[in-house]
């Protein structure tokens, strides 16, 4: 003990100043280290929440049962296709009730046009129910990160013959581009 | 004593210096490899992710066979021994009635397929691939290149593609979203009986 105390007083549990030093700056590079990745994770993870939250604008549209397009009987398709009369009805009357935002929730804002495709956008006009495009969600301000997903959907042009048949013979290609941001 | 005792101090201190070295190298060894790992993850930035192409892929499948198909420029050519006959594909024989779209037409090869087998005949429907390939093409998303396929009994009858450097399935580049549809027979109602497999449309999508 005196011999240790010739060599230099002992640092709490450390044996000397030098050993102490090492730990110190040892654990100061540790966690700078990995105090500075976690934030490039963490910014990267957020910036592919976007990426994530357009693919489910897509899925919650495909899960909307109104939407889905029904045969001759009114029976529903097993593949998804859109019913052109409920998506005239919901974009008419977006106004009055957003069902469309009460119905399609992501963890950002959003904008979806549903661009017909068979549809020149000189005929669109809300009076006679003719629609070259269906657009729902928020304008997209200036200025801002986008992420833009497209994809196509078959659009059943359904009409009425009786009340338990309808013509679906028609079908129209729909473009849709799904647009998200933070 | 006292000679012994340095030189202990002096080793005890070399080996606290050697000591520290091991310690920090550990150190710098684990932060390299946290930047190189945090490097890699965020190397091309957020991305769409694979099963998001998946589902992309099962879309335009899905979108495409529900199409109309222009069915009434597709003339059929039915040889048999009554001899060589011409219709339009909705009339053709075997052909049943429906929606005019590109899952009609497909089923429609396949009805006269049977057709042929069973009146030891043959028929020419040259119209018919390029139908289809025009609404897998109208389809088409910007940024990605398709192609697709009609195999029916293990023989590929139909395909098609945007890139015309595509000659089979072995030239598709990877990686590659492969979504596929086996279409089958709808019985009569009250007829009963499992649906028999017709043929598998296959589509193939990946990025331009």
């Amino acid at each position: 003990m005196a011999l240790r105390a010739d060599e230099g007083a002992e640092i709490g549990v450390f044996e000397d100043l030098q050993t102490l030093l090492v730990v110190v700056v040892g654990l100061t590079v540790l966690v700078a280290s990995a105090l500075y990745n976690w934030g490039v994770v963490a910014s990267f993870d957020e910036g592919q929440d976007l990426y994530d939250a357009a693919r489910d604008v897509l899925r919650a549209v495909e899960a909307w049962d109104r939407l889905r397009a029904r045969d001759q009987l009114l029976i529903k398709y097993d593949d998804f296709m859109l019913h052109q009369p409920e998506l005239a009805s919901i974009y008419r009357n977006r106004n009055v009730s957003d069902d469309f935002a009460e119905r399609v929730r992501v963890d950002a804002h959003y904008n979806v046009t549903l661009d017909d495709l068979d549809v020149g956008d000189a005929e669109h006009r809300r009076d006679n129910l003719t629609f070259s495009y269906y657009e729902f969600g928020e304008q997209v301000p200036d200025g801002v990160e986008l992420v833009t997903l497209r994809t196509h959907y078959a659009l059943v042009m359904a009409t009425n013959v009786t009340s338990y048949s309808q013509d679906v013979s028609v079908r129209h290609l729909c473009l849709v581009t799904v647009e998200v941001w933070r | 004593m006292r000679r012994l005792a340095a030189v202990r101090a002096r080793r005890d201190a070399q080996a606290a210096i050697y000591d520290g070295l091991l310690f920090l190298m550990v150190v710098i060894l684990i932060s390299v490899g946290m930047f190189l790992w945090s490097a890699k993850l965020v190397a091309d930035g957020p991305a769409f992710s694979g099963a998001t192409y998946q589902d992309l892929a099962a879309d335009q499948l899905v979108t495409v066979l529900g199409l109309n198909v222009g069915a009434e420029g597709i003339n059929v050519s039915c040889t048999n021994s009554s001899g060589t006959f011409s219709f339009e594909l909705a009339s053709a024989p075997n052909v049943s009635a429906g929606i005019r779209t590109v899952d009609w037409a497909l089923r429609a090869h396949c009805a006269l397929r049977d057709w042929a087998l069973w009146c030891n005949g043959t028929f020419r429907a040259q119209g018919l691939p390029p139908a289809v390939d025009a609404a897998f093409a109208r389809a088409a998303l910007d940024g990605t290149h398709y192609a697709w396929t009609f195999v029916v009994g293990g023989e590929a009858v139909m395909w098609g593609s945007d890139d015309t450097t595509m000659l089979g399935e072995g030239d598709l580049p990877t990686p590659r979203c492969a979504e596929e549809r086996t279409l089958c027979t709808v019985p009569s109602s009250g007829e009963g009986g499992a649906p028999e497999p017709l043929g598998v449309v296959r589509y193939y999508l990946w990025l331009a």
